[in-house]
């Protein structure tokens, strides 16, 4: 009596296995849409921790009009490609999901090009190769894959959204700091992206004797940009260290 | 009764075998480093006017400040920075290199970039992948090529009789006009009018875009115009021989780098003489002899075993012989230099040495 109880509890055990061999991989806990925005901000921000599309980073962003235009172009792109991958997601077979991704980011970035082309003429020729070569750029390609490849509608337009405002932020410091060290000025050509009242935006800040011109060359943007990536190491380094020293007991520490 | 390693080190200061002792410590290696320059400074300041004191002055502070403030941020010793000379090394290296009349601001960037970013982002003293020096130098000559171009001083005898301490720092500190003291130096020379550019170098430059540089009258270091690179190279060598003598440097770097470039500026002139400078020209003119003797010899940034010093100096010349021929700035030492820092961990690799016993061909040494 006593073994077969035991068979069966073996038997029982067995089934569980196969069964959990054979049920669906459980599913991650659903990100919350807070906790997205925040990711896509700050946490993975994809200009300062990913470190994705290094190339218009700091190819384009000599300025902070130009910047701002390509980030502009690049958030329109990330958040129509994550919405039609995560609407495709059942569709797209997952042997051959690269090759169709970019098809469908190739084709948006056409029409974001054509976009940019007929209304802003003079942003397109600021921009140059780089808006085509959005298409190459790993942000879109990262989140289609990472995230719009696996969550619902919803969720990835915002993930995408989130994560071309953060990279569209640091582009847009990036642009500004180097545009302030290396020219001396702020914001020029904002009137061409923004229209004719964003004429008082743009300043002359330093006198055109004291400018860096490193800081518009290659060298400069990386500079630049690694000191912004020490910036918000130090930032999350310190909220760390105040939240351990929140947690510690005093009295332990004698 | 078993002594711990830990408490042996504490109690009684014993480490590890070999016991050896060092004579020369950082500090000292720097100071020697310091005093070898000293005679390159006395040439210059006859040369070239007092501006050198004053960058040096300004170079010195901007650089404490610097050291000060890295040493506060990471928690180190405040006295012990204080106590490192390398970085006056530094400042009176890029003293020398940089023009003397350079305006203040200018100066005061260069030192920040040289200490905050290429030295102490890296890790400070010891740790530092390019020479700070020659960093600062190349971000100033990115950063404001026409500052160069006008407060660049042709060397003439007794030009710290016209340059005089008050009157460099007026240039310096005030935004006077530098071209009038330059001018006035320029007139000591016996035939102030003999080169289109603001040194030899920069002459060649714009000739070497023509391909003209055989059209350019060979420079006689006798005369008053170029009297002063002779002087310099002398000074410069002497004080090289003293750190060699103190066995701070090796003698082979320097003899290898000069060498090289000897050997590639004669070789480069002969097959064209339109293209290169001749061989004097390449080892007076510019910063070669400065960097024989006291920049490719940084021990920080060269490579770490004695062959790969002897390739690093070897790669360092013949980076200063194309970049100097063939680049779009008139002098290419500072340039070359950080290229071969660059390089200078792949030569470690390659020149490694061989352990004792291992890789012998079968049948032991023939």
């Amino acid at each position: 009596m006593q073994i077969t109880s035991i068979k069966a509890t073996r038997a029982a055990k067995e089934n569980n296995a196969v069964d959990q061999a054979t049920a669906p991989v459980k599913k991650p806990a659903k990100p919350s849409l807070i906790s997205i925005i925040l990711k896509g901000l700050w946490k993975e921000n994809p200009g300062l921790c990913q470190l994705l599309g290094m190339c218009p980073l700091l190819a384009v962003t000599t300025s902070a009009a130009s910047a701002l235009g390509l980030g502009i172009a690049t958030l329109l792109v990330i958040t129509l490609s994550s919405l039609i991958v995560s609407l495709l997601r059942a569709f797209i077979l997952r042997e051959v999901r690269i090759p169709i991704y970019v098809l469908l980011i190739a084709t948006i970035v056409t029409v974001v090009c054509f976009e940019v082309e007929a209304y802003f003429p003079q942003l397109y020729q600021q921009l140059g190769i780089y808006l085509a070569l959005i298409v190459t750029n790993c942000i879109i390609m990262g989140r289609a894959e990472a995230f719009a490849g696996r969550h619902g509608p919803l969720a990835s337009t915002v993930d995408a959204i989130a994560c071309g405002i953060g990279f569209t932020v640091v582009l847009f410091i990036l642009g500004s700091v180097r545009e302030i060290l290396g020219s001396g000025t702020f914001f020029v050509g904002a009137t061409d992206l923004l229209g004719p009242w964003a004429q008082s935006l743009e300043i002359r800040l330093l006198d055109n004797s004291h400018t860096y011109l490193i800081a518009i060359l290659p060298p400069g943007g990386f500079f630049v940009l690694a000191l912004l990536i020490a910036l918000k190491n130090a930032l999350d380094n310190r909220a760390r260290r105040r939240a351990d020293r929140r947690l510690s007991i005093p009295a332990l520490h004698v | 009764m078993q002594i711990s390693v830990q408490s042996a080190k504490q109690n009684l200061g014993i480490e590890a075998a070999p016991h050896l002792h060092a004579k020369l410590s950082t500090n000292k290696i720097m100071a020697l480093v310091l005093i070898a320059l000293l005679p390159g400074v006395a040439v210059t300041l006859y040369y070239f006017g007092c501006g050198l004191i004053w960058q040096f002055l300004l170079l010195t502070v901007v650089g404490f400040i610097c050291e000060m403030l890295c040493a506060l941020l990471r928690a180190r010793p405040l006295k012990r920075a204080a106590c490192d000379l390398s970085v006056y090394v530094t400042a009176l290296l890029l003293a020398l290199t940089l023009p003397p009349l350079m305006p203040w601001y200018w100066t005061v960037s260069a030192m920040a970039f040289a200490i905050l970013i290429v030295k102490q982002a890296f890790g400070g003293l010891g740790m530092n992948i390019f020479n700070p020096a020659m960093a600062g130098f190349i971000f100033l000559i990115i950063s404001a090529p026409g500052a160069f171009f006008t407060t660049y001083i042709a060397p003439a005898p007794a030009a710290i009789q016209v340059a005089t301490l008050e009157r460099s720092a007026k240039v310096i500190f005030t935004a006077e006009e530098p071209a009038v003291l330059v001018q006035d130096i320029k007139a000591l020379q016996d035939d102030p009018d003999a080169l289109s550019g603001a040194t030899f170098l920069e002459s060649v430059k714009t000739a070497r875009k023509a391909q003209t540089v055989n059209a350019i009258a060979a420079p006689d270091f006798a005369s008053t115009n170029y009297q002063a690179y002779a002087a310099l190279g002398i000074a410069y060598a002497a004080g090289g021989l003293l750190l060699i003598a103190c066995r701070v440097i090796l003698f082979q770097m320097p003899l290898a780098f000069l060498a090289t470039i000897a050997a590639g500026g004669a070789l480069w002139h002969y097959l064209s003489p339109n293209a290169s400078i001749s061989c004097a020209e390449h080892l007076l003119f510019g910063g070669t002899m400065l960097a024989a003797f006291f920049i490719i010899t940084d021990p920080v940034t060269n490579a770490g075993t004695s062959k790969g010093r002897v390739c690093f100096s070897i790669l360092c010349a013949l980076l200063i012989l194309l970049i100097r021929v063939e680049g779009s700035y008139s002098d290419s030492v500072a340039f070359a230099v950080l290229l071969s820092n660059a390089a200078a961990p792949l030569i470690d690799v390659l020149t490694r040495r061989r352990p004792f016993g291992i890789g012998y061909k079968e049948g032991g040494l023939q």
